[in-house]
């Protein structure tokens, strides 16, 4: 049966129109990834008005392409001029710039293209086995699983960001409070609508996202606009590493997948801290671990493997829990939403040719990657090479009348300005944005199935406590909790005595 | 330092009154509108605003205490450690920061007229004139790569949106 929808996937895919928004996406996300503060969500967002008049599925499997691309994009410019495209990039470049300056940039290139096309790959194998399985089990969840499902992932995610938890915390609770706005899904009384008929639907989730993810960004961008952009040497190609140059790379591919994987099923983690655990892994475990950080492909590689296996990893929370994994994920499930699709538990059961073609898609999209990156290489060192602030009035544009087209009214531009400027303010201060999109996205999914899962017990608490799995998760949740307050007071308590020291 | 934590203690004041008068506006206006059960559309609100409340009320503590700490460090510091920088130097830093105020109240007021304009003016004149408008913001320069530019943008958007998406713009 499930062989049979994964056959099904495919052969949905292979049709000559995805194929050719497959290649779109690809060759957008290498553009996107390539070029510094442009992210894989941005990407996305930019191009998310483009796929309201497709099939939901041709939509995903753009979305993939650029979400597959991104990854080894940002790594080009970071192996090339030092300056990651994306965050994620930042690894691949403590090896692949020095290769560069060795003279040996176009070697770094090729290690990098098949380190990414591995871990595409290894990801896709581990996501193909794990999404049924996890799928089967999601099945027979009840609300109250739901609920604190939903809870405990956003907990997750606030807790695994980089930086200060408790600030990943407030930003899920302002995330969770904007998906309050609107008309009670129950009663129908209005809440926080402030007398707006606009907002009585509640605050869209794509003009939300628009705002956090595009505005956000162009705005805290703004004083690097004038950083100057090093050239590119001209000619750059991508020289691909022999097969027994990749076999020689056996266990940096093996360790960089193996940590983008697992890291990757974490939400919230994503790929940025997988290439990092996965580099430091390899070093340490490397018997010359001083030759890291010189020049040598393992770094390159293992770095690479990471972050386009987590991409396997983060769809399986997505497709199975309807839980994101990062930023990019969230974007897919607004995608899914734009599209009248709803995740969760029940997507694999109800959907389950959409899932299996995301799913191939995902594959798919690793062997777009590779082809269009080296044959069109010198196109992107091109544009890689243009300053931010031609490139951003452009995006302005597009993410602009991104927001007009989900509901066909100004209302919504100024939302997703009002959300650009919320997340300006609170990034500059160190808070994520990550976590307000979640909880806007999860929010509504906690209250309905909470509410449910009471009415139908007759409001009886004990509900979320009945069985294993609802113990379970309600373990998890308040273990995270408790972890986070005494990591805390511990902090404070160090704080305090080196004060009284000195 | 200083600095920034008065800048973290500005915006969690803001977070903090918000969720305050939230907190109290749903309390408000679940005691006019009558409802017999105990879970009911305004749970949910009250328990989000009253947990960002409380926290707020831990992270404004926890800066305060910080902002006093510095405050009892720079009192302590000797006359070595104080900033020596030349009047150009600063006259530097206040003009780029300035520029940078510029353009970010720049891209919102500029969006937001954009915004209002959308169904008043033609589309492809808008876009064209509102990417001259942010390429100059943003400090793009040439009588010719500017018109350019903005003519290429206007077009490729005309057609993605209007002829290829059909929006009403």
């Amino acid at each position: 049966m499930i062989i049979e929808h994964v056959v099904q996937g495919f052969v949905d895919i292979i049709q000559l129109h995805n194929l050719l928004f497959l290649l779109i996406g690809t060759v957008l996300g290498l553009i996107v990834g390539g070029l510094p503060g442009l992210s894989s969500p941005m990407a996305m967002i930019v191009l998310l008005p483009i796929t309201y008049s497709m099939n939901t599925l041709s939509a995903m499997v753009m979305l993939m392409g650029i979400y597959m691309s991104t990854k080894l994009g940002g790594s080009f410019t970071a192996i090339l001029i030092r300056i990651p495209g994306t965050p994620a990039g930042a690894c691949s470049m403590l090896d692949g710039y020095p290769m560069t300056l060795n003279g040996r940039g176009s070697e770094a290139l090729g290690y990098s293209t098949i380190a990414a096309v591995c871990g595409g790959i290894l990801g896709w194998c581990v996501a193909i086995v794990l999404v049924p399985v996890i799928g089967s089990i999601a099945k027979q969840t009840t609300n109250a699983d739901i609920a604190l499902i939903a809870v405990a992932g956003l907990i997750l995610v606030a807790t695994m960001m980089p930086g200060s938890t408790f600030k990943s915390w407030i930003g899920a609770l302002i995330g969770l409070f904007f998906g309050t706005v609107g008309l009670d899904p129950v009663t129908a009384v209005s809440r926080y609508t402030l007398g707006s008929f606009n907002l009585m639907a509640g605050i869209p989730f794509m003009t939300a996202l628009i705002g956090l993810f595009g505005y956000t960004v162009i705005l805290g961008d703004v004083d690097k606009l004038d950083s100057g952009i090093q050239p590119i040497r001209k000619g750059t190609s991508i020289k691909l590493p022999g097969i027994l140059a990749i076999i020689k790379q056996r266990m940096s591919i093996a360790i960089g997948s193996a940590f983008g994987i697992f890291v990757g099923m974490v939400p919230g983690v994503g790929a940025t801290t997988s290439t990092w655990i996965a580099y430091g892994f390899a070093k340490k475990r490397s018997k010359t671990p001083e030759r890291y950080g010189t020049g040598i492909p393992e770094g390159v590689v293992v770095s690479e493997t990471a972050a386009t296996s987590d991409i396997g990893g983060a769809l399986i929370p997505m497709l199975t829990l309807g839980i994101p994994g990062d930023g990019s994920t969230a974007v897919l499930l607004g995608a899914l939403i734009l599209h009248n699709i709803q995740p969760g538990v029940m997507l694999v059961s109800t959907e389950p040719e959409l899932v299996y073609g995301i799913l191939a898609s995902a594959l798919l999209a690793v062997f777009f990657m590779f082809i269009v990156a080296r044959l069109s290489i010198r196109y992107f060192v091109f544009l890689f090479s243009q300053r931010r602030a031609i490139i951003y009035p452009f995006i302005l544009v597009l993410i602009s009348i991104g927001a007009f087209a989900s509901s066909n009214t100004a209302f919504s531009i100024y939302l997703a300005i009002f959300f650009g400027v919320i997340g300006f303010f609170l990034e500059s201060r160190g808070y994520s944005v990550i976590p307000i999109v979640l909880g806007i996205i999860l929010g509504p999914i906690i209250e309905q199935n909470s509410r449910l899962a009471l009415s139908l017990s007759q409001g009886d608490w004990s509900t979320f406590v009945s069985g294993w799995p609802e113990v379970t998760m309600v373990v998890l949740i308040c273990i995270l909790i408790a972890n986070e307050m005494r990591i805390g007071l511990k902090r404070r308590n160090e704080r305090l005595r080196h004060t009284a020291e000195k | 330092m200083l600095n920034d934590k008065l800048k973290d203690v500005a915006l969690e004041l803001l977070i903090f009154l918000f969720s305050l008068a939230a907190l109290v506006k749903i309390v408000i206006h679940v005691s006019n509108v009558p409802t017999n059960s105990l879970v009911n559309f305004a749970t949910f609100p009250i328990i989000i605003t009253t947990l960002m409340v409380i926290l707020m009320i831990i992270k404004l503590t926890g800066t305060f205490s910080s902002i006093s700490r510095l405050r009892s460090k720079s009192q302590t510091s000797t006359n070595d450690e104080r900033d020596d920088r030349s009047t150009l130097e600063l006259g530097n830093v206040l003009h780029s920061k300035g520029l940078i105020y510029i353009r970010t109240f720049g891209t919102v007021v500029f969006c937001a007229a954009y915004a209002f304009l959308l169904s008043k003016v033609n589309f492809f004149a808008l876009t064209f004139v509102f990417l001259i408008i942010m390429l100059l913001l943003y400090g793009i320069k040439g009588l010719v790569k500017i018109p350019i530019l903005s003519v290429g943008g206007a077009l490729g958007v005309y057609f993605i949106f209007v002829i290829f998406l059909k929006l009403p713009l």
